[in-house]
């Protein structure tokens, strides 16, 4: 396993921990999470933590499962599970805001996803997403079979030079279509809860707290958060395995043939700083990730969202005095 | 945001709490001629009642012309609705002097602490309330 994976595997439950102390010590002005919404995150992150971890652990040991799903294949979905777990944990924080009593409020200005979704963290998600696709989409065609005929679990080389001499090899794991393609279909399924989660957040009924709209916004930013954490982590694990192959196949080639480059290999000639870079953007996303969920505030603040307009706070509109 | 408060334990109706809500809500500026409004079965969601309540408060205020609904176009503001708001009981120079002090001065601590008039007109409406004689 690289370094840089795995000092980001050491890095991000030291930055939860780091985060969500600190949000507990700021308060609920200051980070927009009322009690239930910060216990909701430490449940979230925990239990997502430890989800991530158990599927790992059985995933790399080959103790579970087996078949097409075995030899790690869901090694790359396991921070996205966890990243459901920890969506579904914020939404029912979400949902123990009170709002159920005698006194009801009701918003008078259209309430729109587009009003109460900063733009900010949209664009942190979609360029996430993006993230994860286009390297997903790289690997998976870079891939190859394995020595046992596995599809898309190495990145193997094959070349016969002008003087004869032949420059081949294997490495892996590599994360081909064996790892991408479960990883790809948990993500969707992970787009598809987040998005459930923002409209059960939309129209959830006001509490009476009259920046309500406000928390309505925070706990959609740490939604799209969680999703940006667990997008990123995979992505910054199949970039530092895609960096560690091209890197031993570079090494390899090299061997054999002094002059080889990364052409020599089919590979760009910025294949492996490419593949370094998309580490670092990973790992960065995957700290704006933590950041989003644990203090949403930092991007939904009340003068900057569309929704916040001059806050007028509820009229009691029965029996005057 | 402009919003509304009611209160199933009071024995007005909920749909002419609604009703008053909403003109409060212009009376305060909070909304204004042309200004759109959630669809009625939006606000019956948030509020937890029946569509029907919030539709009688709705149809009683475009019965008024403060409302006015067209098709595909939703529910606004009618832009003679400021007109049609009710004047102040007391004109400004029956009230007491020394009471309009007292407001004076509640009103300038209240705004520099970075209140908005709207949430200071309520929090004297939640209080007279409170203090209600039994």
């Amino acid at each position: 396993m690289s370094a840089s994976l795995a000092f980001l595997i050491m890095l991000v439950p030291l930055a939860a921990v780091l985060l969500l102390g600190l949000a507990a010590w700021l308060g609920t002005e200051r980070t927009g999470l009322h009690r239930g919404a910060l216990a909701a995150r430490w449940i979230g992150l925990l239990a997502g933590g430890a989800v991530m971890i158990a599927m790992l652990a059985l995933s790399v040991s080959g103790t579970w499962p087996g078949g097409r799903l075995g030899l790690g294949a869901l090694t790359g979905t396991a921070p996205i599970v966890g990243a459901g777990v920890l969506i579904l944990a914020i939404l029912i924080g979400e949902l123990t805001i009170p709002a159920h009593g005698a006194e009801r409020a009701g918003s008078l200005v259209p309430r729109s996803l587009g009003s109460i979704v900063p733009r900010t963290a949209a664009a942190i998600t979609a360029g996430t997403v993006l993230l994860f696709i286009g390297l997903s989409a790289i690997t998976s065609r870079q891939g190859s079979a394995d020595d046992l005929g596995n599809p898309g679990r190495s990145f193997s080389y094959g070349r016969v030079l002008a003087d004869g001499t032949q420059v081949t090899g294997s490495i892996g794991p590599f994360p081909g279509t064996w790892y991408t393609v479960p990883a790809g279909a948990a993500a969707l399924l992970l787009l598809v809860l987040a998005v459930i989660a923002i409209l059960v957040i939309h129209r959830r009924r006001p509490s009476l707290d009259a920046a309500d709209a406000l928390l309505r916004s925070r706990s959609l930013v740490s939604v799209l958060g969680a999703v940006v954490l667990g997008l990123s982590l995979v992505t910054a694990a199949f970039a530092s395995f895609a960096q560690h192959a091209y890197r031993g196949a570079l090494l390899n080639a090299a061997d054999l043939a002094p002059e080889a480059g990364p052409r020599l290999l089919g590979l760009p000639d910025a294949a492996v700083a490419a593949a370094g870079a998309a580490v670092v953007l990973a790992f960065v996303g995957s700290l704006a990730g933590m950041l989003m969920v644990c203090i949403p505030s930092v991007l939904a603040r009340g003068t900057r969202t569309r929704a916040a307009a001059a806050t007028a706070p509820a009229v009691i509109a029965g029996t005057p005095a | 945001m402009s919003r509304i408060l009611i209160d199933l334990a009071d024995p007005t109706p909920p749909y002419e709490q609604i009703r008053r809500g909403i003109l409060e809500q212009l009376a305060l500026g909070a909304l204004k001629a042309g200004d759109r409004l959630p669809t009625i079965r939006a606000l019956a969601r948030d509020l937890g009642v029946a569509p029907g309540t919030v539709g009688r408060a709705f149809k009683e205020l475009e019965e008024a012309g403060v409302l006015e609904t067209r098709r595909g176009g939703g529910t606004t503001v009618a832009a003679s609705a400021a007109s049609l708001l009710p004047q102040p009981s007391a004109p400004a120079d029956a009230i007491d002097e020394d009471l309009l002090r007292l407001a004076q001065d509640f009103i300038a601590a209240s705004r520099s602490d970075g209140h908005e008039d709207a949430a200071i007109t309520e929090a004297v409406r939640v209080a007279l309330r409170r203090d209600q004689p039994a």
